[in-house]
């Protein structure tokens, strides 16, 4: 070491005192179009001099006498070495800008990044404009239509709710489907911790345009490494770095407002006079005469001047704002990110608000050659108010349908009715919306710390620690006026719930990475070695009591009446040793593997650590001799990978046989029962095999992907259904097994490019099929109705009473009395069930498509989804025949029998309806087939010269369309399409259909 | 549709082990040190222990028996469902039009296999039967608590058998050889029973109550079983048995040796105002109770019956009108709903609005005297029959002399004035279903709509509750056993 040192000083001196220095200026321009390149790094070649271009492309450096090259370097040209003469001072260039196909030659993978070519599996990627600036919340949000394969959809309306992905059709029936997000090296807790909210999401904390890339891991080679937790598929998020030059400031900003983006026309609540005349015929029907009639609608609130449309009382143009701020930069030795957002979303149904505020910080020092530090740390904190929904009477979606008009929605002074009379059971949304409170306030910090050091060029020795720290506090404010918790007496009146969950999840990852060539860099491999802890520690506590003052300006009331308090834990913990390696050949032949042995604290104490592995192999055709010829072709690659990965996603304790101390008889203590357990219990094995072919042709102006797996899933988490008499409803097993093959394609193509004019368009598609193909012995099926799990079926069959309609004659409903649809009856008890078809779709995909022309773009995506029944499993109040027949109805309601001969599908309205006709039937089911047109965005970027001399680099500005049409195949559906993954609707707030308008600022 | 509750949180009873295990780790001690990796994946739940130690003295069983008096609380045991349905069924109650869609098919009759509220009751009968089981079988040395505890299990577990019995198979006096329900004494989750006979859950229902009574203390308070309360519970399975004699014999123990006072005529509606259990034996012999902590919630009876509440479920006006105007009974009666105008509004629970509502009264001395009524009657003794049941009508109508019928007449004097004194605590029904009598409904002011059946004979099959189709599905062995017409 010291002798280095030595040598050093000895050279440093002889360059100073030995050369002379002289100064070297000139220009970088873009090869396409001449534009200026500006942030292009001039550096000397073999030295860390060097200097970025500014916003006129111009660089001026000082150069020792005895340099040789420049090099030109940037993210988004090609880098290009040029040679100085002593006779020159002037140089200028222009650099070819990096294909997008070339572009994404590196892409982050598990623990570290790989060159495209080198990889063996299926990875989906995205970033750059896809990301930023997304009118959504949620970052999962915007995957749907946009990765083959992978399905994103939002159980709720409400923004800032948990969303759901499946990742190559849905792996398990009761362990959970959801992939492994991991952001910046770091396993993070995802979904939703809430206690008192609708539904919450912890990544909703992630400002999207922080993210520089998202690469989504499909397959074993892949993904396996992440061992137990990689079955469903992993998601790395990686956050934006800096880059070495000079600093780029960038202001984003846009506003806008959200209303519902799909109405069913089927589904609408019915007028004044329509419903008059349906309860009037109703109890004309049951034998009421006309003054029987008259009472009940009196009773209805007919007998009062009120018309309102309750849906238009509870709609608003629901506000949209976003503003993004970032600096980044740095040197040789030390870059750095920094960024502040804000970003607001106002729900298209009063009382869903979500506001984040969030900060990124990321730097990366070079201490020395060597070694290395940096950080990632990130905070925010968001503010959801949200509201219930479901059949709960304070779900305004729900009274949207259910009020009738002529409940009166204001007192004389304009404010809110509330009145219990009026408002027996559906409460006026209105007025619960100026009273009550449900409030979430989620602070979160993820970060980490790492250091990196070099033992020798190609060893490298890494540790992180990472936090993902989550803190939720939750209220939920019940007024003591009306409503549900208000009571005749003051000392119990009107209720306040508060939750404070803490989510402390750390992880340590300790690397060591190597990598080698030889015969001359023919051969080429890649060895990670790396050992893991992870702990996650929930903490709750909840209290809760009755009687709050009667006045609602207190933000935290005081209780009369304390009912419960309550602190809760729930932990788990991963120990993992992994390994992966790699090795090619010319770049031609590349075989991979990994291997990880897991430990969880889920399982029974013998069953608790399991050994997952990958192999997978790619062959870079391209690359030779013979390929060459092959003129049109521009690259082609196969690859194949199979392994064996894990599912750990049950409850904490499910494999123990407990007793829970919980609640109290009479004042003492008490204990019951808590779960069956199952010390036996352990990982659900996947097992995926992949095959992949990728090609791109006419220079890469036309790339495809193409992808065929088969996943096996074994050894199921299943809850197990137990005779009810055991005291149990069932309890978890590993028994099953289930089945998922599809294929995967993603097209994309320049069909024109020309110096100002560009036309891009892509799409992905994928198909699935599930299969179950083995539960418990001796039992073929497991019936949850309306759904069943079936060995030879789809894990999501509907198996349900066949809907046959209204019986012509008598208007009587009329199921069918065989699964071949030939018999109908009127007497339910001789109604069959049978399977009809599945909640999961056959096939989704997206297109998209980019039309640039000079400095306007117009953009689109159009996603789809096709072979899928969506259910509204509270049709039977909206579309029951009279059942709730003091409730609004759709207007599908209105095509009732009436007359002999009368062929309809919607029986006789009798009020009160006693028939049975409104039970869960096909009835309720609808084709889920749909086109969606997810975004259209108008783009211009203001011409450099007009924003030159205001210094500015790039302006843009945009107007874009989210969730603006959308196509259903069924008109008789009456619930938006795009439902969650089962396929069910729960009176949830509505998708919302977003416009905004929004600059971008760049210098 | 439901409104808006939350279940409340577990309690935290481990935390500081936990912390001092973890801490090690926390620092990093644990993953370079092999030794201690299994302590870092060994995480204990914080609020449970393990099933096989959560009984091993007097206090863990004293828990268990509190938690398993607790689910009788569930809202589809004594906290709705139970007591609901015999009136609902019957003719004292109905549901009025306008409503939150709860109980409708039970209203209407029209119940199918898949109907929730049956397969609830059964679930949640079971469950209790399990959390009995769990303090009967256990194996603690046997101390006079555990003796205790084990008979109130006991007691617990014929209540929930004969309650199952009542809804999923025939009247006993119909046909006692007819399939019951599944006879489970210990805990095996992986059973999958068939039937046992009537007569099978009948003799396991005395067995249990026989043995408990033996070792029950006399005195406790009015929230947990003792050795009358037990009697009370053997007298009224002698009556549905129709073992007259030894229903008559039993009730008189308890009327002559229990200690326990009748309700007088002026005790009345503070009696039923009352939302606390009792310790001095005024009428009451066991209560479910609901506390200001623990209760139903908006799921409970009186939430149902109040019309701050769902108010749904509303007294039939025929039923109403059988009441003298002088009969302190009357009282515990609304005569009008500020939603649904002038109707019968029940108000025999009228705390629905407090923190603390009311207790269910699940066995009280005045049945017991009623059922002593009946039982002489047909003993032959109709002196002592006229003299029990005027012992309950002279504390009700101060203006009313007393019965002093003979024959049928009697008995339907003595029926009708168990209608009038049980009603909305779950009688009625079986009352009519033991005689294998018809429902009869009387329709005054539209309270039955015209899609309502006003009578339900004895041939109906509705009379006896689908086995759920969620133990057909689960349970092979019983799928062949479903009640006809199901």
């Amino acid at each position: 070491m010291k002798n280095v040192l030595i040598i050093s000083i000895i050279m440093l001196a002889g360059c100073t005192t030995a050369f002379a220095q002289r100064v070297i200026t000139g220009k970088v321009t873009n090869a396409r179009d001449s534009t200026v390149a500006f942030g292009v790094t001039v550096s000397i070649k073999g030295t860390n001099i060097g200097t970025p271009t500014d916003g006129n492309g111009m660089f001026t450096l000082t150069v020792p006498a005895d340099a040789r090259t420049l090099v030109f370097s940037s993210a988004e040209f090609v880098t290009q070495e040029l040679n100085i003469t002593a006779d020159r001072n002037e140089y200028s260039v222009t650099l070819e800008r990096i294909s997008r196909d070339l572009q994404e030659v590196v892409v982050s993978v598990a623990y570290g990044e790989l060159n495209k070519r080198k990889i063996t599996g299926s990875v989906g990627k995205l970033q750059g404009s896809a990301i930023a600036n997304i009118p959504m919340p949620t970052v999962e949000q915007m995957l749907q239509g946009r990765i083959a394969g992978l399905q994103s959809v939002s159980p709720s309306g409400q923004p800032g709710s948990a969303q759901q992905i499946r990742i190559r059709g849905i792996g398990s029936i009761n362990a959970s489907s959801e992939p492994l997000y991991v952001i910046d090296g770091v396993p993070v807790n995802s979904g939703d911790a809430s206690g008192l909210t609708n539904s919450s999401n912890l990544l909703a904390s992630i400002n999207a345009n922080d993210i520089e890339s998202i690469s989504v891991l499909k397959d074993a080679a892949s993904a396996s490494i992440y061992g137990s937790r990689a079955a469903n598929g992993v998601i790395l998020i990686t956050t934006k770095k800096g880059r070495p030059g000079k600093a780029v400031i960038r202001v984003d900003a846009e506003f806008g407002n959200n209303d519902i983006a799909f109405l069913p026309d089927a589904a609408r609540p019915l007028n004044k006079d329509q419903f008059r005349e349906l309860t009037t015929e109703g109890i004309l029907n049951i034998g009421g005469s006309q003054a029987d009639a008259d009472d009940v609608l009196g009773q209805l609130g007919y007998n009062t001047t009120a018309d309102y449309n309750w849906l238009d009382l509870v709609r608003r143009k629901g506000g949209q704002q976003q503003v993004n701020a970032s600096v980044s930069g740095g040197d040789s030795k030390t870059t750095f990110y920094l960024s502040g957002g804000y970003f607001k979303q106002m729900s298209a149904i009063i009382g869903a608000d979500f506001k984040r505020y969030s900060a990124q910080l990321s730097l990366k020092h070079a201490v020395d050659k060597r070694f290395s530090v940096g950080t990632n740390i990130n905070i925010s904190t968001f503010q959801q108010q949200g509201e219930q929904e479901s059949g709960f009477f304070r779900n305004p979606v729900l009274a949207a349908m259910a009020l009738l008009p002529t409940q009166e929605a204001y007192n004389a002074d304009g404010s809110p009715n509330y009145d219990p009379v009026v408002f027996n059971q559906v409460f006026n949304p209105l007025a619960i919306r100026q009273y009550d409170r449900q409030e979430n306030r989620t602070l979160k910090g993820l970060g980490s710390v790492y250091a990196e050091y070099k033992i020798l060029s190609n060893l490298k020795l890494s540790s992180r620690y990472g936090v993902d720290y989550n803190n939720i506090e939750e209220l939920f404010y019940n007024n003591p006026f009306f409503g549900d918790a208000a009571t005749a007496d003051p000392g119990t009146s009107g209720s306040f719930f508060n939750n404070y969950t803490r989510l402390f999840n750390w992880v340590w990852t300790n690397l060591a990475d190597y990598n080698f060539n030889a015969w001359g860099d023919k051969l080429d491999g890649a060895v990670t070695v790396g050992y893991e802890a992870q702990k996650s520690k929930a903490y709750v506590q909840a209290a809760n009591g009755t009687g709050v003052p009667q006045t609602t300006l207190l933000r935290y009331p005081s209780v009369a009446t304390p009912v419960s308090v309550g602190v809760s834990g729930s932990d788990y913990a991963f120990t993992s040793l992994f390994s992966k390696a790699q090795i090619g050949f010319l770049d031609r032949y590349i075989l991979s593997g990994s291997i990880r042995r897991d430990g969880s604290s889920r399982f029974g104490t013998d069953t608790r650590y399991g050994t997952f592995w990958s192999v997978g192999a790619a062959w870079n055709i391209d690359q030779e001799t013979f390929f060459q010829r092959l003129k049109f072709l521009t690259s082609l690659k196969l690859r194949a990978s199979y392994g064996v990965n894990g599912n750990a996603g049950i409850g904490n304790y499910d494999a123990r046989a407990v007793y829970s101390f919980t609640g109290s008889y009479n004042g003492l203590p008490a204990s019951i029962p808590g779960n069956v357990g199952n010390p036996g219990l352990t990982w659900e094995q996947n097992k995926p095999f992949d095959i992949g072919l990728e090609a791109g042709v006419f220079n890469n102006r036309v790339t495809l992907e193409f992808d065929w797996y088969y996943r096996k899933t074994e050894k199921l988490l299943l809850d197990e259904p137990l005779s009810r008499t055991s005291g149990f409803n069932s309890f978890k097993n590993n028994i099953g097994a289930m089945e998922n093959k599809g294929i995967e394609v993603t097209v994309n193509a320049i069909p024109v490019q020309t110096k100002n004019f560009t036309w891009q368009i892509g799409f992905n598609a994928a198909w699935n099929k599930n299969k179950v193909t083995k539960l418990r012995e001796g039992v073929n099926e497991i019936i949850s109705d309306p759904y069943i799990q079936r060995v030879g079926e789809d894990v999501q069959s509907i198996y349900t009473y066949l809907w046959a309609g209204a019986n012509a004659d008598n208007g009587d409903p009329e199921w069918f009395s065989d699964g071949s649809k030939t018999a109908r009856t009127s007497d339910f008890s001789t109604a069959e069930r049978a399977i009809y078809g599945s909640l999961s779709p056959k096939g989704f995909g997206g297109v998209n498509t980019t039309i640039t022309y000079k400095f306007i773009s117009l953009s689109a995506q159009l996603n789809y989804q096709y072979g899928n029944y969506v259910f509204d499993s509270w049709g039977f109040i909206f579309l029951g025949d009279g059942a709730f027949g003091s409730l609004n109805q759709y207007t599908k309601q209105l095509d009732r029998w009436q007359n002999p001969g009368d062929i309809t599908d919607v029986p006789r309205y009798d009020f009160f309806n006693s028939s049975g006709s409104n039970i869960f039937s096909t009835r309720y089911f609808n084709k889920g087939d749909y086109l969606r047109l997810r975004n259209l965005t108008l783009n211009v970027d203001l011409p450099l010269k007009m924003i030159s001399k205001l210094h500015l680099t790039k302006v843009g500005l945009y107007v874009r369309g989210t969730n603006l049409w959308t196509k259903v195949f069924d008109d008789q559906i009456t619930i938006d399409p795009e439902q969650p993954i089962n396929g069910t609707s729960d009176i949830q707030y509505y998708i919302p259909k977003s416009v905004t308008f929004g600059i971008s600022v760049q210098l | 549709m439901r409104k808006g509750t939350f279940i409340s949180k577990k309690r935290n009873m481990k935390t500081q082990k936990i912390l001092f295990n973890t801490l090690p780790c926390l620092l990093g001690l644990c993953i370079s040190f092999g030794s201690c990796r299994k302590e870092f994946l060994n995480l204990e739940p914080y609020s449970d222990v393990a099933a096989d130690i959560a009984i091993t003295n007097e206090a863990d069983m004293s828990a268990a028996l509190n938690g398993t008096y607790a689910t009788l609380r569930s809202n589809n045991l004594f906290g709705r469902t139970l007591p609901l349905f015999a009136d609902l069924l019957a003719d004292n109650v109905y549901i009025s039009a306008v409503n939150s869609n709860r109980y409708l098919d039970f209203f209407q009759v029209n119940y199918t296999v898949v109907n929730g509220n049956a397969s609830a009751i059964w679930q949640a009968a079971y469950t209790t039967i399990l959390r009995a089981n769990n303090v009967i079988n256990s194996e603690l040395a046997i101390t006079g608590k555990v003796e205790q505890y084990q008979s109130e299990a006991r007691v617990i577990r014929a209540l929930m058998y004969f309650e199952l019995v009542k809804h999923f198979a025939k009247p006993y006096q119909v046909e006692p050889s007819g399939l019951g329900v599944p006879l489970v004494l210990t805990y095996d989750p992986q059973l999958k029973p068939t039937r046992n006979t009537i007569n099978e859950v009948y003799a396991q229902i005395e067995d249990d109550l026989s043995r408990a009574i033996a070792k029950l203390p006399e005195d406790n308070s009015s929230g947990f079983f003792t050795s009358y309360a037990a009697k009370a519970l053997l007298a009224r399975m002698h009556l549905f048995k129709g073992e007259w004699a030894k229903a008559l014999t039993t009730s008189q123990d308890i009327i002559n040796n229990s200690g326990f006072s009748l309700l007088t005529a002026s005790q009345v509606v503070d009696f039923w105002s009352r939302n606390t259990p009792r310790t001095d034996k005024v009428e009451v012999l066991f209560e479910v109770v609901f506390d200001a902590v623990q209760n139903a919630g908006i799921d409970a009876l009186p939430y149902f019956y109040s019309q701050a509440g769902y108010g749904d479920a509303l007294a039939a006006d025929a039923f109403y009108g059988i009441f003298t105007a002088t009969d302190v009974r009357r009282q515990l009666f609304l005569t009008s709903s500020p939603i649904r105008g002038d109707v019968k509004v029940v108000n025999k629970y009228p705390n629905s609005s407090s923190a603390d509502p009311d207790e269910f009264k699940v066995l009280r001395l005045s049945e017991v005297y009623l059922t002593a009524a009946e039982a002489a009657y047909h003993s032959g003794n109709e002196t002592l029959a006229l003299e029990y049941v005027n012992e309950i009508v002279n504390n009700r109508d101060p203006a009313f002399a007393g019965y002093s019928s003979s024959g049928q007449a009697l008995l339907n004097d003595i029926l009708v004035e168990r209608r009038k004194e049980l009603a909305f605590e779950g009688h009625r029904y079986w009352d009519l279903a033991r005689y294998n009598g018809d429902v009869t409904r009387l329709n005054m002011s539209a309270n039955y709509p015209g899609n309502v059946p006003l009578t339900i004979t004895n041939d109906n099959f509705r009379r006896v509750l689908p086995i759920p189709q969620t133990e057909l599905d689960a349970n092979p062995n019983i799928r062949s056993q479903q009640n006809p017409g199901y």
